[in-house]
């Protein structure tokens, strides 16, 4: 008996009730209250509302830059509770410091009302066949003995909503009275009306006691579909929907998936013509249309979260061209007690039919759009394969151009390539073989040469080590570098200085000198060649050209 | 592929008459008879005159003025009107 009381608990437990939550923003007209409200409903911070169970709840983050006072919510669920034990729903704030929703106090803690019996939100006289499931409490400051909540925007929230019992009798949820009457069982717990619950809390950012919540489809449903119907797709296409998933609908531990199921139309299988190819070579010899094939989205996603919205896509290629059917079905799972868990079977909740037309583009509308939205990628591309093959060891004109090379080396677009562009590999050889091959390569020897690059040879110097049982080789061995000792940074000239206060070297003395007489000396120069004054400027005998003019 | 082209044709030219200088097939050419230790050693000693001698950075830079206005001389003297004139 035991046993089977603590089945039942955990069935009440899976089969708990997921709410959204909306939020409103702060608002300056009564008439902006519902526009400006924001859905928060299906987020992935949403848990298990478990009446009856003390401790539980959910939690949600509100957004990071949340202001204004917190004027009233509403509890939209189905409590069916009567008689005894009362629970109590307990509102929380938990205002956080850190934008990771850290550090956290309880600024908050409403737990009561006017309406009433005592602190306890108390959910009697609420039938569980009653159509009133929108449940709303206004928070009364002089009650609660609390201000109301201004959110500060520099700070982060987090609301709680949390189950308690504050005389509890059993842990079981009571439903319609004793525990007789639970009511949840697989799979009947589709209707909301079923198990009592915790559907849903809006939030009413103001200071307005009054809050009406907007009246929002919370049934599994789906939002849109992907193709759309009665449009014209390409071959390959995005195919998936938009969903909304409402907890109750699924179990908590399989969850549930989205199953697409795609037949193509017989009776159009071979009349799409034009540019499908993929349809005419299909239809091709028989009327058969192609396969059908099926997609399947979310089975992890949606055992994980249960409730909220999904936007499942995936590009798939379809078989053929011409006149599809999809059959978008939203699907419960479920692990029957005679498969030992071992199989999962679906059972569909809500399912829908799209009629779609597969058209692959024309050749040029494929052109078209490569260039339009890759044109880029293509300039770069070309130019990095250009590169490639100019940059290639292997590529080379006499073999990307000789077709009768049956090999790799052949390719066309190397060829064309290298007519106009030669190739760097190509050239740096050439070079490399005239470099090395006389004459020319005498010319690029002194080149070398010139640049110092390959010397071969090394001013003289003085070494001399003297043997060891010479008195001399106490002093060590004896190395003279003249050149070096002579050049401008060697010691011996710098060491020659001057006695006057600035100690200047030879050279520093020296140099405006002969800089003097240097740059003089190619000034006569100049002069001379301008002036036309010859060497033999002081020899009688007259020039050619002036016997010439004499004459 | 034209100067490809014109590049095989220098390598073809060399190579045949390569063959009957001295240094063939050596990687890398040096120049023959020695000369390449001569003129690598006239490098040096340039090089350590002009460390060692400081004025022969300004002797160099005066050598290639010179030779430049030179060079400017005989191509003004192309052109026919100033060439008379400059004569």
């Amino acid at each position: 008996m035991q046993r089977l009381k603590n089945s039942l608990i955990y069935c009440a437990i899976s089969l708990a009730v997921v709410g959204g939550i909306y939020v409103g923003s702060a608002k300056n007209t009564e008439a902006a209250t519902i526009s400006a409200q924001i859905t928060y409903g299906g987020q992935s911070d949403v848990q298990h509302a478990i009446l009856g169970n003390v401790g539980y709840g959910f939690s949600q983050k509100m957004p990071p830059d949340i202001s204004g006072n917190f004027g009233s919510y509403t509890i939209r669920g189905n409590f069916g509770l009567t008689g005894t034990p009362s629970n109590e729903i307990i509102l929380r704030i938990r205002e956080c410091i850190n934008s990771d929703y850290t550090d956290c106090t309880v600024v908050r803690n409403y737990s009561g009302d006017t309406v009433h019996t005592g602190t306890r939100h108390g959910f009697y006289n609420i039938p569980v066949s009653s159509t009133e499931d929108f449940y709303t409490i206004t928070i009364d400051p002089v009650y609660n003995d609390q201000a109301p909540f201004t959110f500060n925007a520099s700070k982060f929230y987090i609301m709680e909503v949390d189950v308690e019992n504050t005389s509890p009798i059993a842990d079981d949820w009571y439903v319609n009275g004793g525990a007789s009457a639970l009511l949840c069982s697989l799979p009947n717990q589709n209707t909301f009306t079923d198990c009592g619950g915790l559907g849903a809390i809006f939030y009413d950012l103001e200071d307005t006691p009054t809050f009406t919540p907007p009246v929002t489809d919370t049934s599994t449903h789906f939002i849109s579909l992907y193709p759309e119907n009665g449009t014209t797709t390409a071959t390959t296409s995005a195919v998936g929907a938009s969903i909304y998933a409402n907890g109750k609908d699924f179990d908590a531990a399989t969850g549930g998936r989205l199953h697409i199921h795609f037949t193509q139309d017989s009776a159009f299988a071979c009349q799409n013509s034009g540019a499908v190819y993929d349809a005419v070579y299909t239809c091709a010899g028989s009327n058969t249309p192609a396969s059908p094939f099926d997609v399947d989205f979310g089975t992890t996603s949606l055992t994980a979260l249960l409730a909220g919205s999904y936007n499942y896509s995936e590009n798939i290629i379809f078989p053929a061209g011409g006149k599809w059917t999809g059959t978008y079905e939203i699907q419960q799972a479920s692990k029957p007690w005679y498969y030992a868990g071992l199989f999962t079977t679906y059972n569909t909740l809500v399912s829908t039919t799209t009629h779609i037309t597969i058209g692959q583009l024309s050749p040029m509308d494929m052109i078209r759009a490569a260039v339009a939205s890759s044109s880029a990628a293509f300039a770069s591309t070309t130019q990095h394969g250009i590169g490639a093959i100019l940059a290639s060891t292997t590529a080379s004109l006499a073999t990307a151009c000789n077709p009768f090379t049956f090999s790799s080396n052949f390719n066309l677009g190397d060829c064309l390539t290298l007519v106009i562009w030669p190739g760097q590999q190509a050239i740096s050889d050439d070079f490399t073989i005239i470099q090395n091959t006389p004459p020319w390569g005498y010319v690029f020897r002194v080149i070398d040469l010139l640049s110092a690059t390959t010397s071969s040879s090394s001013m003289p110097q003085i070494d001399y080590t003297f043997a060891t049982d010479s008195p001399m080789s106490v002093m060590g061995d004896i190395h003279f570098d003249p050149f070096g000792e002579i050049a401008s940074a060697g010691t011996l000239v710098n060491e020659m200085t001057s006695d006057r206060s600035d100690h200047a070297t030879v050279w520093t003395i020296l140099m405006p000198i002969v800089n003097i007489f240097v740059y003089l000396v190619l000034a006569f120069m100049i002069i001379h060649d301008l002036t036309g004054i010859h060497s033999h400027a002081g020899n009688s005998k007259p020039r050619r050209d002036e016997i010439t003019a004499n004459k | 592929m034209i100067f490809e082209i014109i590049m095989y044709g220098i390598i073809v030219l060399s190579d045949f008459f390569g063959r009957f200088l001295p240094g063939y097939g050596e990687v890398p050419l040096k120049l023959p008879w020695g000369v390449d230790d001569y003129v690598a050693l006239g490098i040096n000693g340039y090089k350590v005159l002009a460390q060692s001698f400081p004025p022969m950075q300004t002797i160099r830079n005066a050598f290639l003025i010179y030779i430049g206005f030179r060079i400017a001389i005989q191509l003004l003297k192309a052109v026919p009107i100033l060439g008379r004139t400059l004569q």
